[in-house]
């Protein structure tokens, strides 16, 4: 496959694959500083995953939190036959899918409703790359995406990972990461050109091509 | 999950789109996407949108990043250091006598036993009295016999004892199961068990490991413990400012000679 080289946002530095080995071993022998430089290197992300899917601050506090626990727990176990960052996400979506299904247990209260990632009144944005300029219209967008649509786009746009690696971490196939992003997608660009939820087709879909 | 508005021909224009802006298409799916100006703007709508999810966010803060490293390390110091390395410096520690030296050892052994016999029954029989007053005096309660039970002090505070544990892992999970944090009580077999501690051994402990971490509250329990011959202290803390809002307590294992923390447990 190939396609038009990307610049993605936030990428990690050249060379991280290497360091992350390196970082590993030394973590898993009782090395404390290897451990917490692995932690910081790829915290901000894990955090951004967790945020992205729980879609409010304090879920995501506590979805990053038992991550990084799960991680330092699990690095034992972690074999190597997927890079460190394909591994610590897969368990950073755990972590948030499992703060999701917490939060589905809870009462609802005035309080949940008032959070970022719920459904607030939005102003329609004339377009969507006026409105992607913000963020609480990203999570109350992305909020209203099903979920399994939102954890590939999530991955694939905040993680970089290809969808080889989207179909591992959430145990689908790869044609299917392809059809999901997709879809996530397009209902996320609907979302965020309409926030009041209004059919809002894409102006190529009024004139489309036989 | 279909939906019946969509559709499915826009929908083949939107996956190629996509998987054109992700570099997953073939060769001839990137050369229909660069030759029709129609699909070459759904792309740009698409990348907007990806740009968007990837970026915008607030990143952690210096200090609720550092607070929660710090947690997850001390979650799993044991484990990680249970890691491949441990066991084998663990093996080379151990020490081999030769059988002379242990058979003459055994030999100053009962030599030494039998000069005490023959002490006590030259003193009469009133050294069986002070040994059992003794006893009961120390204990407190069940008597313990761990080697490191002489922090144990007459007239100390009560220590409830959470049992024996072979390592880290055994008593880290029983902390994970106990019903009531607060209280550090539920899941243990030996929760009617207590022996004495100077309540300042617990307070001097007790203060490294909140000096170690501000957001820990006032404590709210202590118990002992005994792992592989070691004492241990544990303590149970609130989390104050748990993220979330939802209150935790940490539950943090210590050494109770050197106070240094050996594991902690979120719950």
């Amino acid at each position: 496959v190939t396609g038009p080289a990307r610049d993605p946002p936030g990428t990690l530095a050249p060379g991280v694959a290497e360091g992350d080995d390196d970082l590993v071993s030394r973590a898993r022998a009782g090395d404390e500083r290897a451990l917490d430089d692995l932690l910081r290197r790829h915290q901000d992300r894990i955090h951004g995953v967790c945020r992205r899917l729980v879609g409010n601050e304090a879920d995501a506090l506590d979805a990053t939190q038992e991550a990084l626990i799960s991680i330092v727990r699990g690095l034992p176990r972690f074999d190597g036959r997927s890079s460190f960052s394909t591994w610590a996400y897969r368990i950073a979506t755990n972590a948030a899918l499992d703060e999701l299904r917490r939060r589905a247990r809870r009462p609802v209260s005035s309080l949940d409703d008032a959070r970022p990632g719920r459904r607030e009144p939005v102003q329609p944005g004339p377009s969507v790359s006026q409105a992607v300029g913000d963020r609480l219209d990203v999570d109350a967008a992305l909020a209203e995406v099903p979920l399994e649509f939102r954890a590939p786009v999530v991955l694939r746009d905040l993680c970089q990972l290809d969808y080889a690696e989207i179909a591992e971490v959430l145990d689908i196939p790869p044609g299917t990461v392809r059809s999901r992003i997709s879809r996530g997608r397009a209902a996320l660009a609907e979302r965020l050109a309409d926030p009041e939820g209004n059919p809002a087709p894409p102006p190529d879909r009024r004139n489309p091509r036989p | 999950m279909t939906d019946p508005t969509r559709d499915p021909g826009q929908d083949r224009l939107d996956e190629l789109a996509s998987a054109y802006l992700d570099g997953e298409v073939t060769g001839d799916e990137r050369a229909r996407v660069e030759n029709d100006p129609q699909l070459q703007a759904r792309v740009e709508r698409l990348r907007a949108v990806a740009e968007a999810v990837g970026g915008g966010f607030t990143p952690l803060s210096d200090e609720d990043a550092t607070m929660q490293r710090r947690r997850a390390r001390l979650a799993g110091e044991d484990v990680v250091l249970a890691g491949p390395v441990a066991p084998a410096v663990r093996r080379d520690r151990r020490v081999w006598l030769p059988p002379a030296a242990v058979a003459a050892a055994v030999l100053v052994i009962l030599a030494l036993v039998g000069v005490l016999l023959i002490a006590a029954a030259g003193t009469g029989g009133g050294s069986a009295d002070t040994a059992s007053a003794g006893k009961a005096e120390t204990a407190g309660g069940a008597a313990t016999d761990t080697p490191s039970s002489a922090s144990a002090a007459v007239g100390g505070t009560t220590l409830r004892e959470l049992g024996s544990f072979a390592d880290n892992a055994a008593l880290r999970r029983t902390l994970e199961q106990l019903a009531d944090v607060t209280t550090l009580a539920g899941a243990y077999q030996s929760d009617e068990s207590t022996t004495r501690v100077k309540a300042a051994e617990v307070q001097r402990c007790d203060t490294t490991v909140r000096a170690a971490q501000s957001d820990l509250g006032d404590r709210l329990a202590f118990a002992g413990a005994e792992i592989g011959g070691r004492r241990v202290l544990v303590f149970s803390h609130p989390v104050e400012g748990s993220a979330g809002g939802t209150a935790k307590t940490q539950l943090t294992a210590v050494d109770m000679e050197t106070c240094q923390p050996l594991f902690a447990v979120i719950r």
